[in-house]
């Protein structure tokens, strides 16, 4: 499986190869094998797979912070890792690596400085990206050592987003957040694809996936297996669906009956159930909007 | 062609290599660090040049100590001091100052260094153990900046920690000035009462006086003189420079050195000694030939010596092969390296003259049959590298003259000399009255009459010499039994004779004539005039005052040293940390500070006496059995590569800012400067090292 044919690729892979040595040959782990994929710009591209089959491997070549076996990687067009591409590249760590002594504001104001934005800039970025990521105001003076994980996590996502970058990986965007998280961090996603940027994410959460990529690729023990467009690899040939409101007992069996005649098998209907995710967030939701009202 | 030493080719090799290696190490690190380093001093394209960046991570290091309650240090620090300073009480009032800069200086150094190496091996080991490198290395930023960042912080956070305690130190300094003002002023008063009661033999010492008025606070510089104490038995000022004469049956003993005893395979060598003699027996003779005790000591090697009492002949002189001397020739592979050659002299009412020239012709001690490599006048003769040193009775680290119980004409009394070569007015400080000033701290032994003042006689005189006909009066009523023809005489002009009561360890100003300075030298003898007393010297106990220095900026330089010393030793660290688990890394910072601080020490081990654990007799039995031979050639190879690699490493030892201080001196500019540079020196190849081993580091 492989893809790589566009002049237009804000990410690359070619043959890309990286074995874990251990002490003995025995002990090594391949963990990436022969990987091709093409990430062309502008697009959500999902990197799907199990535990261990080389998700966050491959987003650590792209970032240079480990180097390939073999193969090579290039982001924006120049190799991965080089220090100038970094300046528009935005990276959230599957757990949330910060200094744990910093509170919010000195963490985005020290990812600031290393992209040279002056003093002036930098509080207003800090500012812009805390409120982006909807940060409470009264936590942002704490040390993020006393932060939920949640609270942590939107940090790291502000950090990943400081310097406008034009591609961004994502390394588990969604673990560690309650759904409405969850679905706060899908908007974004799409918030940040209709701003033009290059989306790079990992996940084993396939219903975020499906819900905000363009296209996915699914790794099993460091090889690809599958790669496509999500509404063509979800599309299912033989089954029709048809969705309606307000629909009687009488429209039911006449339905039923028109199926039946025209020869449709396995036929199902009956009510749509919402799932338990969607009731959640609709509570809470709900609440929220209470509060604000004061009622 | 010329015959190198061993030792001198294989420390050259040694030296050779080293330089190659670091240099090898700055050009792998240049040819794999120079885009890195374009960027951090220029910048490309949109990404500026990488001084905010370096400084980003350093803030950051520095926002992580101060999370760590580093601070606390402070008062702790404080309160440990002020505890010591408190319950270590001094024996005079000048010494408060110093014992508790000293308190407060050692307790500092130790604090902060202890704080350089803990959060040195700490900063980069824990940033891989939490992670938090991933997120920081994904941005624009280098590992050479990252690195420089690392040590820049805190390089910052020690130097604030010292600026605080620099601080405090200071306002404790002041405090206790007004302490040791008040303190000197009471005990003087005391003194004096005491003295007009006659309770009190010796008058009060007006160094307390000194002390009240001018305070503790000082920063003094001053020249010393640069051979430093030369004791003798008798001076002939008929002599330009002087000439000294050692005496028979006393502490004293002339020391020559020569660059190496290797002597012509062939020829046998000899050590010819050769003496002017005087005899001061009322008859002129002795019963016996006067003899001398030679000692031949290898400096290198102080365990190897041999020793030989040799009989003068009539016309003084006296010639030796030692075994030494034949081992060398039958071995000329061998090299001695330097020698020194001890004379005493143990027969009674005998000097001998000292001669200072080095010349084969007037030389005490000459070697025939050298090395023709190595001799400067004629093939056939080795002589003596230096002028001879002399010394008096050795007891505590200093000299000793002593005045006998019976009384003895002034020119028969010992002397102790001091000689100041190069000395100018503009260097010193000239009062209102022309004249300049000359400190004498010295030790006193009082054998009898221990309630009397130890009186002594000072001469101070700069050589302007005259020629007469016939013998004139020497300074000091010496009159020798060698005269020349023509008697050079000093000019009395340029002579300062001035009687002395001298206490222990106060500092006594005297008072001379700039006019002293006119010729660039200035010569002081001293005698012990109080009889079965004894003055004791070292090389400070005479010196020239110069312009005090500022006590704030003397302070500053002693913390600018031990900054230097603590960012060493955090880049030390660093390094180590850049690989290793901050446990090891502080395992092995701390193996390297203590190897580096303790060079000298590991030095003695290897050369002195005290590194063999067996006897000379069992050692030499047990030789040539191969489990012997084998096991003390590994012992030996282990031993000499600690020190090697302990001359490598950084000597933290050398980083000594402190010690001027303690002793209310001031420390050179040149000092620090020099200091400086050493750190240079040693922070390029670290850092070079640092880049090179987290260069390709994998941040998983």
């Amino acid at each position: 499986m492989s893809d790589s044919n566009n002049n237009d690729a804000a990410i690359q892979t070619q043959q890309l190869n990286k074995i874990y040595p251990g002490f003995f040959k025995s002990q090594s782990v391949w963990s990436l094998r022969d990987l091709n994929i093409t990430v062309k710009r502008g697009e959500v591209f999902g990197l799907l797979g199990p535990n261990g089959s080389g998700k966050t491997t491959t987003i650590k070549l792209l970032l240079g912070l480990i180097q390939p076996t073999s193969g090579q990687a290039s982001v924006l067009g120049a190799p991965a890792g080089d220090q100038q591409t970094r300046r528009q590249l935005g990276y959230l760590p599957e757990e949330t690596y910060l200094y744990r002594f910093l509170n919010a504001r000195q963490t985005l104001d020290f990812y600031a400085r290393i992209f040279g934005f002056n003093r002036v800039e930098r509080k207003r970025v800090t500012e812009y990206y805390l409120d982006f990521v909807g940060l409470d105001p009264a936590v942002r003076g704490r040390r993020l050592g006393t932060y939920s994980k949640g609270q942590a996590r939107r940090v790291g996502l502000a950090q990943a987003l400081i310097n406008n970058p034009d591609v961004v990986i994502l390394d588990e965007p969604t673990s560690g957040l309650d759904p409405l998280g969850t679905l706060e961090m899908k908007q974004l996603i799409l918030h940040l694809k209709a701003q033009g940027k290059t989306v790079l994410l990992s996940s084993h959460q396939l219903a975020d996936v499906e819900d905000v990529c363009d296209r996915v690729g699914i790794l099993y023990r460091g090889q690809l297996e599958v790669l496509g467009r999500v509404d063509e690899l979800l599309e299912v040939q033989d089954v029709f669906r048809l969705e309606a409101r307000q629909v009687s007992p009488e429209l039911q069996q006449q339905l039923h009956a028109l199926a039946t005649q025209g020869g449709a098998t396995d036929l199902v209907l009956g009510r749509q159930r919402s799932r338990l995710e969607d009731v959640f967030k609709r509570l809470v939701l709900d609440k929220r909007a209470q509060e604000r009202s004061g009622t | 062609m010329m015959a190198m030493p061993t030792n001198i080719l294989a420390m050259a090799l040694g030296l050779w290599v080293m330089v190659a290696l670091v240099l090898g190490l700055l050009a792998l690190t240049l040819l794999r660090a120079h885009r890195d380093l374009v960027l951090l001093i220029w910048g490309k394209g949109k990404l500026g040049s990488g001084w905010p960046r370096v400084w980003a991570v350093g803030w950051v290091t520095c926002l992580e100590a101060w999370s760590m309650r580093i601070w606390l240090l402070v008062p702790l620090w404080l309160v440990l001091s002020l505890i010591l300073c408190l319950t270590v009480q001094p024996y005079r009032p000048i010494e408060r100052m110093s014992l508790v800069l000293q308190m407060l200086l050692r307790s500092q150094e130790f604090t902060v260094l202890m704080v350089a190496g803990i959060l040195g091996c700490m900063s980069l080991a824990r940033e891989r153990e939490r992670r938090t490198l991933m997120t920081t290395v994904s941005k624009p930023i280098s590992r050479l900046e990252l690195l420089l960042g690392k040590v820049v912080g805190l390089s910052v956070m020690l130097g604030s920690l010292l600026l605080v305690m620099g601080g405090i130190s200071l306002a404790v300094a002041l405090v206790t000035d007004r302490m040791v003002r008040s303190e000197a002023q009471a005990i003087h008063e005391l003194q004096r009462i005491d003295y007009d009661r006659a309770a009190r033999t010796d008058p009060p010492d007006e160094s307390l006086l000194t002390l009240a008025q001018r305070g503790a606070l000082r920063a003094e510089n001053y020249i010393v003189a640069p051979g430093g104490v030369q004791v003798a038995g008798m001076v002939d000022y008929t002599r330009n420079p002087p000439q000294r004469w050692l005496k028979g049956a006393s502490g004293q003993k002339a020391i020559y050195r020569f660059t190496s005893l290797t002597a012509v395979v062939g020829i046998r060598p000899i050590l010819a000694f050769h003496f002017n003699g005087m005899v001061t027996t009322p008859t002129g003779g002795l019963l016996n030939p006067p003899e001398i005790n030679v000692v031949i000591t290898l400096i290198n090697d102080s365990r190897t010596r041999e020793e030989k009492t040799l009989r003068l002949n009539e016309a003084w002189t006296a010639t030796w092969t030692p075994e030494l001397l034949k081992f060398f020739c039958i071995n000329p592979e061998y090299d001695p390296g330097p020698v020194e050659i001890t004379v005493t002299c143990p027969t009674n009412n005998v000097f001998l003259g000292i001669e200072a020239s080095t010349a084969r012709e007037a030389a005490n001690v000459v070697l025939i049959g050298a090395d023709p490599n190595r001799t400067r006048s004629k093939n056939e003769f080795d002589t003596p590298l230096f002028s001879p040193q002399l010394l008096g009775t050795e007891k505590r680290d200093r000299q000793y003259i002593y005045c006998p119980a019976e009384p003895t004409p002034l020119n028969l009394l010992e002397v102790a000399s001091y000689r100041f070569s190069n000395v100018e007015r503009r260097q010193v400080q000239v009062d209102a009255d022309d004249k300049f000033t000359l400190t004498l701290e010295v030790d006193v032994d009082r054998y009898r009459a221990q309630s009397q003042s130890t009186r002594a006689m000072l001469m101070a005189y700069s050589p302007l010499w005259s020629d007469t006909n016939g013998a004139g009066t020497q300074p000091g009523g010496a009159a020798a039994n060698t005269q020349p023809d023509s008697i050079r005489r000093l000019d009395e002009k340029n002579i300062v004779t001035m009687p002395l009561v001298v206490t222990e360890k106060s500092p006594l100003e005297i008072k001379l004539p700039a006019a002293l300075l006119d010729t660039g030298e200035l010569l002081v003898d001293i005698r012990c005039l109080t009889p079965d007393h004894g003055i004791g010297f070292d090389q400070r106990s005479l010196r020239i005052q110069q312009p005090s220095g500022w006590f704030i900026a003397n302070l500053a330089k002693s913390q600018m040293v031990m900054w230097l010393e603590a960012t060493l030793l955090a880049l030390v660290a660093v390094v180590c940390s850049s690989r290793m688990g901050w446990a090891v890394a502080g395992l092995t910072t701390l193996l390297i500070y203590t190897l580096g601080s303790s060079l000298g020490l590991l030095e003695e081990m290897v050369n002195g006496p005290s590194f063999s654990i067996m006897s000379n007799a069992d050692a030499k039995a047990l030789q040539g059995v191969w489990w012997y031979d084998a096991a003390s050639g590994l012992s030996d190879v282990s031993v000499r590569s600690v020190v090697t690699a302990a001359q490598i490493l950084p000597n933290f030892a050398r980083f000594d800012g402190m010690t001027a201080l303690t002793q209310l001196r001031a420390l050179p500019w040149f000092d620090l400067g020099t200091m400086l540079l050493l750190a240079v020196v040693y922070a390029l190849p670290l850092l070079a090292l640092g880049y090179l081993m987290l260069r390709d580091q994998e941040v998983a």
